[in-house]
């Protein structure tokens, strides 16, 4: 966590390759829940232990989208979308100038 | 924007003109080089007699001031007269250097003339309106200058002198009296002053000459008869009737007399040329007080002198079959224009004329002397012909002749009839011009109509698919094989053949046609990529100073439709208009026929809606404010009647300073919806820029530091119209910027910018508008650029109707200071609109400079801060520099520029840009880099070689590997 606030909000490679990493991991977490639950099989407050699990790695994940947020990854904004905007419809034609 | 050494004319050219000639002269020797002109565009130039081209070339300025008056030849100096008169130069005429200049006193040039005196030519004169004076041929000094006498009532115009060491200044009083002053060449004392009443005579030019030693000869319509008139003999005119010479001048035509001084020491010659008609010539002497009449030329279009040592001819040119009256075959793009035309336009019906020599002395012809030669069909009737005699070397007379015909095409000729070189002269005058892509090959066509043609199964459209990828692999191999044999061959040889047969579009869509319109009435079709000529056509009936429109109605995507282009042509002084529909590929008029235009056109209109033959239809106001449609079928006129709601006219009255919109109502009339009256006594409407309707704006706004953003107003309807004071005083003149609404009539924005002067150039795109101007107060070029913008938030993103608009855009602006005048200014244009935009700038120098559109930006900060870095602009700065690196023409000047236009190519990041003026320029230019195209110094080799290295180095690898692996398990 500190080493990500001493990374800065700036984009370049290893602050991207740190935040990637920090969102990978718990969403790599996530993906195996089924095999960490049969780990917990035996124990008996097993529901707890994967809530804790799974409410850990959540906030991981949003913790890397926070910081892909300050760091300005995300299409929040309108002018994010600009590019897709198409250009509004004519409605009227107008022709003319100077008479010949 | 500047180009590397190696690609210097690889995307270029340069084409470079004269204009059309005024004064031509031709050295009278066999041997000579060189041909010297001055022509209508201010240029004094020579041209090689031997291929057309320039040898050397001035060119003044672009306006009245640098108007070439007179050019007189002695020997290896050209005198030239210009500026009305006031400045007189000698030119060096081998190389083009400027012998002396000197400037004259103010008042309006009549004629200058080269004294001769004791077998020399030693001086010139020039004659004003009130005073006459003679200057050194040497150095140009002035040797005396004389006030002429009664200048107010008399009209001095004509000058004479023979050696005799007086020079004789004509003048007269129309319809009473003629006036004769006499100088003495060596002190300018007036020595003689004659007066002859002559109450019939209107005016000297034309109608009177000098033949012979000094004898006047003038004639006479209404009397039909000469007068003749000794100036140092006699006292009285005489009258000789034209009935003791069995002739007759043709009705209502003013008789000019012809003569000609072959050497400026001696007298004239004796012989002359009346022409009684338009076509209708007379050779005729006035010798020892006798009239003879030698010969009758009854069907000449056009005669000429020529002298060479002592021997003086008459060369006639005639047409080779019967001269008819009115257009009996040919072109008739006019329908309505036919009647005028009818009584003055004598055609030659099958365009060949001859041209013969005559012996002035006895009116003898020449044997072998017959100059033979074709123009065009629908060409246009020879205007001026200059003739270069020459004795052979048995002493018989050679001659070359230069023909320069209306439509300003220059010709060349030699014996018996071989055109030497022709020069198009009218491409110095271009008004209009259009780009239009050329058609797809015959593979490419076919694999289009295949998307086009409806399914029919799925079998029938696997093997259609299958059948064009054929076609198309034939090609490939075709151009491969060409490509192949094309480089064995040397270098110089490959250069590839342009013709009309083997056009087609290229991989980018680079190379196209450029329509162009000249002020002569002549239409081009250039192939932009070489500036080869593919067709030329000349448009007969129309006269000087008409004004055109030329429009592209069916582009070449519509196969096998022939693509479409329009030309709206108006008479400037009957107000007449009619249509040209033609083919702007190969020149070939359409087979549509327009409709004929009974009323005046005002403004034009070209619709995006198309009839069923994929034209875009166009609509015609006249002034009844009643519209026509072109094409006027079922299909179209059901259309319009479903969109006529939505079409609307603006008219900008520029004389009564008023402007108007109209809408188009069910039945094609129009009502007026809005008027705009910018009041004439105090400014007039200079001009009015709409946007381009094909432009393509990618970006709907701009992201702002914050990374919000800023929509950009785009009103495809705006106008910007441009008002310059009548007041010119330097404390009190302005410019106006009216922003106006063409659909509403709505005032987006005003501004005058006080204490400032036109001319003004102004760039409308997008959302912005750049015009400039002069300052007067600081003295000092101008930019000022206006942005508008909606805001952060757009008030509807689907459609944009100007009824609909509550609230006005933002209006953003600032202003630069140039450090040049401009001569002409447009934008680049690309296919989508994603590169960014420069403004390309033509210069008076002649260069062609490309601005990037970011360093005129309003949003420029003062005080620059993080979010305006964070947004990339640029702090402010008030001047703008030219840079000789942005000159996108590098020393390949375009002498008067009067207009860029731009085009876009198949590819994004490419420009086409073609500068006019008396100049042809074509490049392409790239705004933001090629971003698209691998550049041209690629090293393919490199790449190519390291990939290979690397597959290869892979597959050795593997196998050693392999070898490895199997030896480990053997172990």
């Amino acid at each position: 966590l500190f080493i990500m606030y001493m990374a800065g909000n700036t984009i370049s490679i290893f602050p991207a390759m740190m935040v990637g990493m920090m969102g990978w991991r718990p969403l790599q977490a996530l993906l195996s829940l089924s095999t960490t639950m049969k780990v917990l099989e035996s124990s008996s407050a097993r529901l707890l232990q994967g809530l804790v699990f799974l409410v850990g790695n959540g906030l991981g994940l949003a913790l890397a989208l926070y910081k892909c947020q300050a760091m300005g990854l995300l299409p929040t904004h309108a002018s994010d979308w600009l590019a897709f905007v198409a250009p509004p419809q004519r409605m009227e034609v107008t022709g003319g100038g100077l008479i010949l | 924007a500047a180009v590397y050494e190696d690609q210097v004319g690889k995307f270029d050219w340069r084409q470079q003109y004269v204009g059309k000639l005024r004064f031509a002269s031709l050295e009278a020797a066999q041997g000579s080089k060189k041909l010297l002109v001055a022509t209508g565009r201010n240029v004094v130039a020579a041209l090689n007699a031997r291929t057309g081209e320039i040898l050397w070339r001035h060119v003044d300025k672009g306006t009245p001031e640098g108007a070439v008056d007179a050019m007189l030849i002695h020997g290896q100096d050209a005198i030239t007269v210009s500026n009305a008169g006031r400045i007189l130069r000698s030119w060096e005429t081998n190389i083009g250097g400027l012998n002396w200049e000197t400037s004259l006193d103010t008042g309006s040039f009549q004629t200058a003339s080269l004294v001769g005196l004791q077998d020399v030519v030693k001086y010139v004169a020039v004659l004003k309106k009130a005073a006459i004076s003679l200057h050194y041929l040497s150095n140009g000094h002035q040797k005396w200058v004389e006030h002429l006498p009664e200048s107010e009532s008399t009209q001095y115009q004509l000058l004479y002198s023979h050696g005799t060491g007086v020079i004789h200044v004509l003048g007269i009083v129309p319809q009473s009296h003629l006036n004769v002053l006499t100088f003495g060449v060596e002190d300018g004392e007036l020595t003689e002053q004659t007066k002859v009443a002559a109450p019939w005579l209107k005016s000297l030019n034309g109608a009177c000459s000098m033949v012979g030693e000094a004898v006047l000869v003038c004639a006479d319509e209404d009397a039909h008869s000469l007068y003749v008139w000794s100036l140092e003999t006699e006292q009285e005119m005489k009258q000789i009737p034209l009935q003791s010479l069995d002739l007759e001048f043709a009705d209502g035509f003013q008789p000019r007399i012809l003569a000609t001084q072959p050497n400026l020491i001696n007298a004239s010659r004796t012989q002359f040329f009346l022409q009684l008609s338009p076509s209708h010539f007379s050779l005729l002497q006035y010798k020892h007080g006798l009239l003879s009449h030698l010969r009758d030329f009854e069907q000449a279009a056009l005669v000429s002198f020529a002298t060479t040592g002592e021997k003086t001819v008459a060369a006639v040119l005639t047409c080779r079959s019967e001269l008819k009256p009115g257009n009996s075959d040919g072109l008739h793009a006019g329908s309505t224009l036919e009647d005028s035309q009818k009584q003055e336009s004598l055609t030659c019906s099958n365009q060949t004329y001859n041209i013969n020599l005559y012996l002035v002395e006895t009116g003898q012809r020449l044997l072998d002397t017959t100059i033979t030669f074709n123009l065009e069909q629908n060409g246009a009737k020879p205007e001026q012909l200059y003739i270069q005699v020459f004795l052979k070397k048995d002493d018989s007379v050679g001659y070359r002749a230069l023909v320069q015909t209306e439509d300003h095409m220059l010709m060349f000729l030699q014996q018996p009839g071989k055109v030497v070189w022709s020069r198009e002269e009218s491409l110095a005058e271009v008004v209009s011009l259009e780009m239009v892509d050329l058609p797809l090959t015959g593979a490419q066509a076919e694999l289009e109509g295949e998307f086009g043609k409806k399914a029919d199964g799925l079998l029938g459209m696997f093997l259609k698919r299958l059948s064009s990828q054929l076609i198309l692999l034939q090609a490939w191999t075709a151009h491969l094989w060409k490509m192949f044999y094309d480089a064995r061959k040397p270098r110089s040889q490959i250069k590839n053949e342009i013709n009309i047969d083997n056009l087609a579009r290229d991989e980018f869509n680079l190379q196209k046609m450029m329509v162009m319109v000249t002020a002569s009435g002549k239409l081009f079709g250039i192939e932009s990529s070489s500036g080869t000529i593919l067709w030329k056509q000349y448009l007969r009936n129309v006269r000087p100073g008409a004004s055109f429109k030329l429009m592209v109605q069916r582009t070449t995507a519509h196969f096998p439709h022939p693509p479409q282009c329009t030309l709206l042509v108006k008479d400037k002084e009957t107000k007449k208009s009619f249509l040209y529909v033609f083919n702007p590929i190969f020149g070939k008029r359409s087979q549509v026929a327009p409709p004929v235009l009974k009323r005046q056109i005002l403004q034009t209109l070209l619709l995006p809606i198309m009839d069923q033959d994929y034209a875009k239809v166009l609509l015609l106001i006249d002034d009844e404010y009643k519209v026509t449609a072109f094409p006027a079928t079922k299909n179209v006129l059901r259309q319009l009647e479903e969109i006529a709601h939505s079409i609307f006219f603006y008219l900008v009255d520029a004389e009564q300073g008023n402007l108007s919109g109209f809408r188009l109502k069910k039945d094609l009339t129009t009502e007026e919806s809005w008027e705009v009256v910018i009041p004439t006594e105090v400014q007039r409407i200079v001009t009015v820029k709409g946007k381009r309707s094909s432009e393509h704006v990618h970006s709907q706004g701009r992201v702002m530091g914050d990374r919000s953003v800023l929509y950009k107003s785009l009103n495809p309807n705006l106008l910007a119209v441009v008002t310059e004071s009548t007041d010119t005083h330097h404390e009190r003149t302005f410019i106006g910027i009216y922003l106006i609404d063409g659909v509403t009539g709505r005032i987006i924005h005003s501004s005058v910018q006080k204490k400032a002067k036109g001319p003004v150039h102004i760039v409308h795109s997008e959302n912005w508008v750049v015009y400039q101007y002069w300052n007067t107060k600081a003295r000092r070029n101008e930019f000022t650029v206006l942005e508008l913008y909606e805001g952060t938030e757009q008030y509807n993103a689907t459609a944009f109707s100007s009824l609909d608009r509550p609230l006005l855009p933002q209006v953003l602006q600032q202003s630069y200071i140039f450090p040049s005048a401009i001569s002409a200014m447009e934008a680049t244009i690309t296919e989508r609109g994603i590169t960014s935009r420069h403004l390309l700038i033509g210069l008076p120098s002649g260069a062609i400079l490309s601005l990037p559109k970011a360093l005129l930006d309003p949003r420029r900060p003062e005080i620059p801060t993080e979010q305006t870095r964070e947004e990339n602009l640029i702090p402010y700065s008030p001047d703008v520099q030219i840079h000789a690196e942005r000159f996108i023409n590098y020393n390949q000047t375009v002498s008067q520029i009067r207009g860029i236009y731009t085009a876009p190519s198949g590819l994004e990041s490419t420009c086409l840009v073609v500068a006019y003026g008396l100049d042809i320029y074509q490049t392409r230019v790239y705004p933001s880099k090629q971003f698209d195209v691998l550049k041209d110094d690629y090293d393919y080799v490199l790449i190519s070689s390291v990939l290979f290295g690397l597959v290869f180095a892979t597959m050795i690898t593997k196998r050693l590997a392999q070898v490895k692996l199997l030896n480990r398990a053997w172990r």
